[in-house]
């Protein structure tokens, strides 16, 4: 049976963050992440190809997606990270089974990076939102590249215990 | 550090590409072998792509704000609703298009305006003169016909855009949180809001893409040739062929070429200077007027170009007009200094009194205002014979003091001679600057 458009679109949607976050981390840009996304959303349903069920779909996405975000690098001159191609399809398949990051986490999120302090917000926005390197961060926010990654790295830990808190009180607060 | 931050921070530091080739062979190692490793990773980077979209979501609810709008207040972001924001976007209209878009968004006000200028509206509607006041929607453009005109526009997150004289403005829908414009042609001072509140904005000319968050900047375009001076902040610019921006920091600047070959480099703004001769050869950069054959005594005549300038609730006029921007002339600012002149050289074939003006920025600055004046027909010698006009600093009036009362201590951009309804044959020989 082949999936309707209704369907692909749905379960693109649900797939998101993970196809999103599979993309990032092949073109480390957060927009042209976006970009790509929707650009394999849309070959997905108007393309030629059909799909039979929801986890050929993904698995067409993800390669698709990879393929998308190795041509955008050449396009616009930036180095690959350098993942081989078996920690990407490793890390691909893992996504592919893994339980969708639901929109309560990304409000959860939301919530939790509200509670941030404004210099973490900022470099929270300065990296991923408007993609500077870590280098480029450092030099705006006038602090040292070995800081910026210190408190990088305490913010997405910080923001995680917010989120599994903020989740675990859902779940228990359900009926 | 425990061993969680510090597997943290060396894939933070491996994904920015600080790691060296041995140690991001071990990371890689380590992700080929190790499960958590791997989840590490995934979390990471789901992560980033979840908090861009937190700041997407916020910028986006930041632009649905009705005027006045612009507070850095701290809202609670929304629940899920406010997700679905970005994916009723992301759904588009049926299958079609996966772009966040909701149709023309109101994105500028005109709170300003002086001289001739109109609005061509994205669904063909046309307002002529521009009238002070009215919202703005991406797909509108602006055109400032005159070289004495200006326009002042308030963007939704309450920074300014001042387009200058003779430019030609269209504003984008905005893309990614980002306000977008793209300059024809002319010039544009950005100021970004005081509250800290303001976006990324993005000026797309003929030959490049210059984007900036808060910095202050201006930008001067024609067909070929841009020219970017930042003056606060750090703004970026990249050249149509390329796809690494140059990164212009405070007081520096970077000219590209579209045809340019070598790569653009962002160079210390120069410093200014008090005298400026302008002989009109082959580096002038003429805004209005038209070449004519050399005459007996003069190797170069600039002929002034009719243009119209529309009249609320009356007739437009008709100038006769030579401009030229004293910037992209010489390369280098041109500060008005105390008791410098003005002088002009040309002639008239017919009886009229000729208008002189210039536009000015602060130095390092924003748009600073126009200055004029009127030199009667008598004054100018017999009609026909060339004249010399030596005008100081003092007798040039504001045509709005409320930016800056003198001239003294600005920047000079376009300088301009015009006559108002009769073509009195005005042509331009030299232009000049004269210090004290």
């Amino acid at each position: 049976m082949k999936l309707s458009e209704d369907i692909i679109l749905q379960t693109l949607l649900e797939a998101r963050t993970r196809l999103s976050a599979a993309i990032w981390l092949v073109v480390r840009d957060t927009h042209g992440a976006e970009d790509i996304f929707q650009e394999t959303t849309l070959k997905a349903m108007r393309g030629s190809a059909t799909f039979e069920s929801e986890a050929a779909l993904l698995s067409w996405a993800f390669i698709t997606a990879r393929r998308q975000g190795i041509d955008w690098l050449r396009k616009h001159q930036r180095e690959s990270v350098g993942l081989g191609e078996g920690v990407l399809e490793l890390l691909d398949r893992e996504w592919q089974t893994d339980a969708p990051a639901s929109g309560p986490r990304l409000d959860a999120l939301a919530e939790c990076l509200e509670q941030q302090p404004d210099a973490a917000r900022e470099l929270i926005r300065l990296r991923y939102h408007d993609g500077f390197g870590c280098d480029a961060v450092a030099a705006r926010i006038g602090i040292g590249l070995e800081a910026v990654y210190q408190r990088l790295s305490r913010a997405h830990r910080s923001l995680r215990l917010c989120v599994e808190g903020k989740l675990a009180n859902v779940r228990e607060d359900l009926p | 550090m425990n061993p969680e931050e510090a597997q943290q921070i060396r894939l933070l530091k491996w994904l920015d590409g600080r790691l060296s080739n041995p140690e991001g062979k071990v990371v890689e190692r380590e992700l080929r072998e190790s499960p958590e490793a791997r989840a590490a990773l995934r979390r990471l980077a789901e992560e980033a792509v979840m908090l861009a979209d937190v700041e997407r979501i916020a910028v986006a609810r930041r632009v649905e704000d009705p005027w006045p709008h612009v507070t850095r207040q701290p809202t609670p972001y929304g629940r899920w609703a406010a997700a679905a924001f970005l994916l009723l976007g992301l759904l588009g209209a049926g299958v079609g298009i996966l772009r966040l878009r909701e149709g023309r968004r109101e994105v500028a006000r005109v709170v300003r305006v002086t001289g001739a200028s109109g609005v061509f509206g994205a669904r063909g509607s046309l307002e002529q003169p521009l009238p002070a006041g009215i919202r703005l929607r991406s797909g509108d453009m602006i055109e400032t016909r005159s070289c004495d005109s200006w326009v002042e526009l308030e963007l939704r997150d309450g920074s300014r855009l001042t387009v200058a004289g003779h430019s030609l403005l269209r504003l984008l829908e905005p893309l990614a949180g980002s306000g977008r414009a793209s300059l024809v042609r002319g010039t544009l001072w950005y100021r970004p809001a005081s509250n800290q509140a303001s976006s990324t904005w993005v000026v797309e000319t003929p030959a490049a893409r210059v984007e900036s968050g808060r910095a202050q900047f201006d930008v001067q375009a024609s067909a070929n040739q841009t020219l970017l001076r930042v003056n606060s902040g750090e703004a970026r610019i990249t050249h149509r062929l390329a796809s690494l921006p140059v990164v212009v920091s405070n007081g520096f600047q970077a000219s590209l070429d579209l045809a340019g070959r070598t790569p653009t480099r962002a160079e210390p703004q120069p410093a200014h200077v008090g005298h400026w001769r302008c002989d009109l050869d082959a580096g002038t950069s003429v805004i209005l007027g038209r070449w004519l054959p050399s005459g007996a005594g003069e190797r170069v005549r600039l002929g002034a170009q009719p243009l119209l300038w529309p009249l609320p609730d009356a007739p437009p006029l008709m100038l006769h007009a030579v401009s030229v921007s004293a910037l992209q002339t010489v390369g280098i600012p041109v500060e008005l200094r105390t008791g410098a002149r003005v002088r002009f050289q040309g002639r008239t074939s017919r009886s009229s009194s000729v208008r002189f003006g210039f536009s000015t920025q602060r130095m390092q600055g924003v748009f600073s205002g126009k200055f004029e004046v009127d030199v009667p027909s008598g004054d100018l010698g017999r009609v026909g014979d060339a004249w010399t006009v030596d005008l100081p600093l003092a007798e040039f009036h504001p045509l709005h003091p409320e930016l800056s009362e003198s001239p003294v201590g600005l920047e000079l951009g376009d300088i301009y001679a015009l006559t108002v309804n009769l073509d009195a044959g005005l042509e331009v020989h030299c232009i000049e600057i004269l210090e004290p």
